[in-house]
């Protein structure tokens, strides 16, 4: 589960270009480079990740809803 | 309220105090050129300083009010100096330039700086404050000097916040006292809002804060004469100048962070945790550029701030860590001790470690104070984890993250002993809250949402909490009144101090030690000095070693009633008293008695 965002920050920006690999302006490896099916893999990911993204603070803020109702309950 | 008024001014003064005995300190190591980097350094290593110098003039038998007010105010007058003359030039927050939910966070942020503010102007009245916290600077004040207190197995512990907590006392009274661990909060939350700030923006600072500060947990821990908000500051202290060092270079920060390393590891054992798992992550973040010079001008520092309190402890019982690692104790005390500390949580298997964030957020009554903890850490930092680019400093946050954790998950499961660990998560959940909410206009939803329910419940939880104490800050309650609602017994340590005077030495088994005024000793927090199982002769000698007159023990404790029975000792007084369950949610138990023995040899 990754997400992805834009930046400005410039330093930012340096430290992923250093994260990538040596070869990453060729094309070779990254999505756009596959076959349709291999490229699906990645997007399919990422969808999901997206999806427990954002399921997991509501399942969060849930979980301590229920703890505050049942101190209020007594 | 004029009273109260005059102990938040004191606190400024107490903060000025710091910022000039630290700016003393570190000419020699110049500035960072970062204006509120410097200024907090300045204060974090004042409190240090203080807090170091208090310990060696209490083993030098040299504690004095009036040597301390001396020292206060030359130091305060330099530090308003100081302060002054940073002020000129700088620029304050435009605030028109902030977006309304910045403003917001603000006012929340002032809120709970006024509410800690409110709930510290009360009498002190957290159980482990009256133990000994504050009890135990309250006898060193009045002996005038620092001594053992074998009793208690907690005094062993490095102790800098109950110096500064003692300089309270020295300057004022004990509610002064209890201002210095609010304060060590307020500078902590001031180093999470400036170090993200430099590296993300205002946004990302003031969420940061926000998580870090605005939760009924810190409130809760600032405002009961806790360490935790001290480690929280030393921690972030340290985290900042690391951080300052990887961006510049600049080898002054790397000393910086290593005094404040120093300093957690001198506030507590827990520090020493907490500075391990900082030097993890620091190591891995910085694995390219470490050299011996590096290693050992962070490393140097931390050792020498850190150093006198397990020497203390090496010299007065031979381990320099006691009781822990390598004992001390009685049998029947360090298995008391453990069974305590594993008494928290949900349980120690390799099962419930990850069901921790669940429980603690469905269950944390069993942490301790766990339901006061923001669920937003969990919420958002675990996001902030997997946000691209950074891999390096990504893995070097989660395992410092990780060391922290699971040490805290195999010793004690205290929600507040996670507070250390609280800047660093408050920081990359700011960065979760704001990469999720640009990802598309539902996450946008959800992310406010989430956060802004979390903020206020946790606003409308700590109105509730700080609402207990306001009656008495303002002056619409007596002292009297407010301690007999909320001191576990205090209708007991009332009696006590009535019938018995300066004389007389109690032996009890009652902990809000701070309000008796009698001499005492105790039979030991876990029977450290006199066991349960102790027999006559024991029993006898204990009593006549310790010189005690007279014996209060609660009715329904048999053990300690047998052991009275070995005594000739005559029964003077069945005082009904009334355990307070929680003071934070006016639980109250049901009534007992305590019998008060005076020793027939007195007589």
């Amino acid at each position: 589960m990754r997400l992805s965002r834009s930046t400005n920050d410039p330093e930012e920006q340096r430290d992923r270009t250093a994260d990538r690999p040596p070869n990453h302006g060729t094309g070779a490896g990254h999505a756009e480079g596959l076959r349709p099916e291999r490229r699906e893999a990645p997007a399919r990911a990422s969808r999901a990740g997206y999806a427990a993204a954002l399921v997991w603070p509501l399942a969060c803020l849930a979980l301590y809803a229920w703890q505050l109702i049942g101190i209020a309950g007594g | 309220m004029a009273e109260s008024l005059a102990h938040v001014v004191l606190a400024g003064a107490t903060l000025l105090a710091w910022l000039g005995a630290g700016s003393l300190l570190l000419v020699p190591l110049g500035t960072t050129g970062d204006r509120l980097l410097d200024g907090l350094n300045r204060i974090g290593v004042g409190a240090l300083a203080f807090g170091l110098a208090t310990f060696a003039a209490g083993w030098a038998d040299a504690l004095s009010s009036a040597a301390y007010r001396g020292v206060f105010a030359v130091a305060a007058g330099g530090g308003g100096w100081i302060a002054l003359g940073s002020m000129r030039g700088a620029r304050l927050p435009r605030l028109r330039t902030w977006r309304p939910w910045e403003l917001a966070l603000g006012g929340i942020l002032v809120a709970y700086a006024l509410l800690g503010a409110l709930a510290t102007c009360a009498p002190i009245s957290s159980p482990d404050a009256l133990l000994y916290h504050a009890a135990d600077p309250a006898r060193f004040v009045e002996a005038g000097r620092i001594f053992e207190v074998s009793w208690n197995s907690s005094s062993y512990e490095p102790f800098t916040v109950e110096m500064l907590v003692l300089d309270g006392f020295l300057l004022w009274d004990s509610v002064q006292g209890a201002f210095a661990p609010f304060l060590l909060a307020l500078v902590a939350v001031a180093a999470v809002a400036g170090a993200a700030d430099r590296l993300a923006g205002r946004s990302i600072a003031l969420l940061a804060a926000a998580v870090f500060f605005a939760q009924p947990l810190m409130l809760w821990e600032e405002t009961s004469t806790f360490i935790e908000s001290g480690l929280a500051c030393a921690v972030a202290l340290a985290g900042w100048n690391l951080l300052h060092f990887a961006r510049h270079g600049d080898r002054s920060a790397l000393v910086l962070a290593g005094l404040f390393a120093g300093g957690a590891a001198g506030m507590k054992y827990l520090g020493l945790i907490a500075v391990l798992a900082l030097a993890v992550a620091a190591a891995i973040a910085l694995r390219r550029r470490l050299t011996v010079a590096r290693v050992l001008a962070f490393a140097a520092p931390a050792v020498l701030v850190a150093l006198p309190w397990y020497v203390k402890n090496a010299i007065v019982t031979g381990n320099p860590v006691y009781p822990h690692l390598f004992g001390g104790m009685n049998a029947s005390a360090a298995a008391e001790l453990d069974a305590a500390m594993a008494s928290f949580g949900h349980g120690h298997a390799l099962v419930d470690f990850p069901l921790v964030p669940f429980r603690l957020l469905a269950d944390g009554e069993a942490f301790d104070g766990g339901e006061f903890l923001s669920p937003l850490f969990f919420a958002f930092a675990p996001l902030a984890l997997l946000l691209p680019g950074r891999r390096r400093v990504r893995i070097a946050a989660a395992a410092g993250i990780a060391v922290y954790v699971v040490a805290w998950f195999v010793t004690t499961q205290q929600a507040r002993f996670l507070v250390p660990l609280l800047p660093a998560l408050a920081v990359l959940a700011a960065f979760g809250i704001v990469a999720l909410a640009g990802r598309a206009r539902l996450a946008a939803v959800v992310t406010v949402g989430v956060t802004a329910a979390a903020l206020l419940a946790g606003l409308g939880i700590s109105v509730v909490y700080a609402a207990q104490f306001a009656p008495v800050a303002v002056g619409r309650e007596s002292e009297q009144d407010f301690l007999t609602r909320k001191v576990s017994l205090y209708d007991g340590i009332d009696w006590l101090n009535d019938r018995l005077g300066n004389d007389d030495k109690v032996l009890l088994d009652v902990w809000s030690l701070l309000y008796l005024d009698v001499p005492y000793v105790t039979f030991g927090t876990m029977g450290d000095l006199l066991p349960l199982d102790a027999g006559p002769e024991a029993t006898r000698t204990f009593v006549a070693e310790n010189g005690v007159t007279h014996v209060a023990v609660l009715a329904d404790d048999g053990a300690r009633r047998r052991q009275v029975a070995y005594l000739d000792a005559r029964l003077i007084g069945r005082v009904r008293v009334t355990p307070v369950r929680s003071r934070t949610r006016n639980e109250r138990g049901p009534t007992k008695e305590m019998l008060v023995y005076e020793l027939e040899r007195r007589r």
